[in-house]
């Protein structure tokens, strides 16, 4: 099974990490690594994830994961754009 | 109806500057516009209704929290602002799951307030202490945990805000209780801003006019997104000037009227077969506010399998899920109805096969025997009662024939548990409904199996007096499943006997409800009577053949295309 790794950023705030984890396992992905920072008001993740059937398709968990409160960028690493929560955009207009 | 405005927090100079934290989540919800809510008190809320007692609130009392959560749900569906819910730590939360779920499943805005034990018992698996923030983490759109009282004004604005923008839904408020009992100062903070809805990209509505302008049998395809955006007016107008004809899903049925030349019915399981058929030859889908649930589209790899799609949804998330879009339209359905232009070339003879389709396999009410026939009992019904109907359903064979045969005037007055089938709705959802909307006349239409699961809210009823119709479809079977077993299951009747209910009526008597019984079709016009012209609230029990069926019927994991008839 191949392995994506995406990068999210989000706000630091209480039950932002389950809450991540848990869009991710329930959508149907299998979470491989992880390595997390934060500040006080910041927090980045990256993840390695393995779809759990042929059926699941990372962009669109990026986009699942983008509608999040709280989740500012979802990207893969080493891949195309960013998907922005468009409160992100609205916020930095 | 707008989301609610833009206020400030204790701008009355009279108020005491000093405030508990329960005072001041009373006073907020009142600053936001919040009228009602539905709860039931204990231990790690009871600051809060102390609060409440003093307050202009109207709070509903139901007689089990899930009521409160499902009544919430139907005021929100059918106001399109958040209904508020209340309840206690531990049971009291767990009790609202089932009616946040449902919202979360229909996408509809609710705002859940629960109590919790105090912070420094957080985590200590204290007395009535369950994680709620953790056990609704799945079925929420977001969720708070309130550890300061003054974050309490911000935080409820925010609930509010997210439940009713973009795509709605359920927020859960978690409210320790020694942040109710805090005195503080009361914060002059500023309530939420209007967030604007997402636009659709030019491009995306360019290459969507592209499509529709080149195909030969277009089909618009109606979900509850219509409702929830509240644009079903639009989609009438645009439908009427297209021409192109139409299916809807379960939560898409009154988007537009039954009785439209081009309306083929709702689509997929229990669909009808003229919309099923039309499906399955379109060669485009113009999908506006649907996600493509398998219970429209069957086997997902054989359903419209000529069409191209044109998807118009507010939710990023949905595009290309689980059908790829040739032209998907991302944005608020309001803005992207005023962009596009839907103009169909020469599809004269698709609309001609479409009104023949309709013809040809339109429902029959002439069923053999004297029994009460309930598909013809609902349409009648429905039409009876005119654009004021509105129906609460619960989750059953009652429920496909209220879809299948009843005339909306609106979406938002067909109120079912479309995503998550949740029996026991109908009664709280009537409840809810009907405050909500008081000049309507609200029917709950159940069956003896979902009646039963929150037939203590009659004493909802009868305390206020609300005036709801409800109509207990009684074949003393759980009926769809016991149609499962006897299609798919080789007849073996597994725990699906009710025969031995009560009496509806001397149950509905008992709460101090007027009720009466209907066992025949000759009775059926006079319990139409009497059901409309009832002032409080009323209850008619109608037996009826506890073989029933509903058809037609896509058995699971099969194409659309492959329809069961009677």
């Amino acid at each position: 099974m191949n392995i994506s790794e995406i990068k999210i950023e989000f706000d630091s705030v209480e039950g932002a990490v389950r809450r991540l984890l848990g869009v991710i396992e329930q959508r149907g992905f299998d979470v491989r690594s992880m390595s997390m920072g934060s500040d006080m008001d910041n927090a980045r993740m990256t993840l390695g994830l393995a779809p759990r059937d042929s059926g699941r398709c990372l962009d669109v968990l990026s986009r699942q994961i983008a509608r999040v409160e709280g989740v500012r960028t979802v990207a893969r690493v080493n891949a195309a754009a960013p998907f922005e929560r468009e409160a992100h955009h609205a916020a930095h207009a | 109806m707008p989301p609610t405005a833009a206020c400030a927090i204790n701008d009355n100079p009279e108020d005491a500057p000093m405030k508990t934290g329960a005072r001041l989540l009373v006073d907020t919800l009142e600053a936001l516009g919040v009228d009602l809510l539905f709860g039931y008190p204990g231990g790690a809320i009871m600051p809060v209704y102390d609060a409440i007692a003093r307050s202009n609130l109207r709070h509903i009392l139901v007689r089990h929290e899930q009521g409160a959560a499902l009544a919430a749900d139907a005021y929100g569906r059918i106001s399109r602002r958040a209904g508020v819910c209340l309840a206690t730590s531990g049971p009291g939360a767990t009790n609202l799951v089932t009616g946040i779920a449902n919202a979360f499943m229909d996408s509809i805005p609710l705002v859940a307030i629960t109590g919790q034990v105090a912070q420094p018992f957080m985590g200590t698996d204290a007395f009535q202490e369950i994680d709620i923030f953790g056990v609704t983490l799945p079925i929420v759109k977001h969720s708070f945990v309130i550890r300061d009282a003054s974050e309490i004004p911000a935080t409820l604005a925010k609930a509010f805000e997210i439940a009713e923008g973009g795509r709605p839904g359920p927020v859960l408020v978690d409210l320790p209780k020694d942040v109710q009992q805090a005195a503080i100062e009361t914060p002059a903070a500023p309530m939420r801003a209007v967030k604007a809805s997402p636009r659709p990209a030019a491009e995306e509505i360019a290459a969507a006019e592209e499509l529709i302008a080149k195909a030969k049998k277009p089909l618009f395809y109606f979900g509850g997104g219509i409702a929830r955006a509240g644009v079903a007016e639009r989609i009438r107008k645009i439908a009427a000037e297209a021409q192109i004809p139409s299916v809807s899903t379960l939560h898409g049925v009154g988007a537009i009227p039954t009785d439209d030349p081009y309306f083929l019915g709702m689509l997929g399981m229990h669909g009808m077969k003229a919309a099923n058929i039309a499906v399955q030859e379109c060669d485009l889908l113009i999908a506006i506010g649907a996600r493509f649930d398998d219970r429209a589209t069957g086997k997902l790899d054989a359903f419209a399998p000529h069409a191209g799609v044109v998807h118009l949804d507010i939710d990023a998330a949905e595009i290309d899920k689980l059908r790829r879009a040739q032209a998907p339209i991302c944005g608020a359905l309001g803005p992207s109805l005023d962009a596009i232009t839907i103009k169909p070339v020469a599809i004269d003879e698709w609309r001609n096969y479409a009104r023949r389709l309709k013809a040809d396999h339109a429902p029959r009410y002439d069923a053999p025997g004297a029994g009460v026939f309930a598909p013809a009992m609902l349409k009648e019904m429905s039409e009876r009662a005119g654009d004021s109907f509105v129906a609460a359903c619960d989750v059953g064979q009652h429920q496909m024939w209220v879809a299948q045969h009843c005339r909306f005037a609106r979406p938002e007055a067909h109120l079912t548990s479309g995503g998550l089938g949740a029996m026991g709705y109908g009664l709280p959802a009537a409840i809810g409904a009907k405050l909500a909307a008081p000049e309507e006349s609200v029917f709950c239409i159940t069956g003896d199996g979902s009646f039963q699961m929150n037939i203590q809210e009659l004493a909802t009823l009868r305390r206020y007096k609300i005036p709801v119709k409800i109509v207990v479809f009684d074949n003393s079977m759980l009926g769809l499943v016991r149609q499962w077993q006897d299609l798919f299951f080789d007849g073996n009747y597994s725990e699906v006997d009710l025969s031995d209910n009560p009496c509806f009526v001397e149950v509905a008597n008992a709460f101090g409800i007027e009720a009466f019984a209907v066992e025949s079709r000759a009775e059926v016009a006079a319990a139409i009577d009497r059901l409309i012209a009832a002032q409080g609230p009323i209850l008619a029990h109608v037996r009826i053949n506890p073989e029933e069926n509903v058809w037609p019927l896509v058995p699971p994991g099969k194409s659309n295309a492959e329809m069961m008839e009677a």
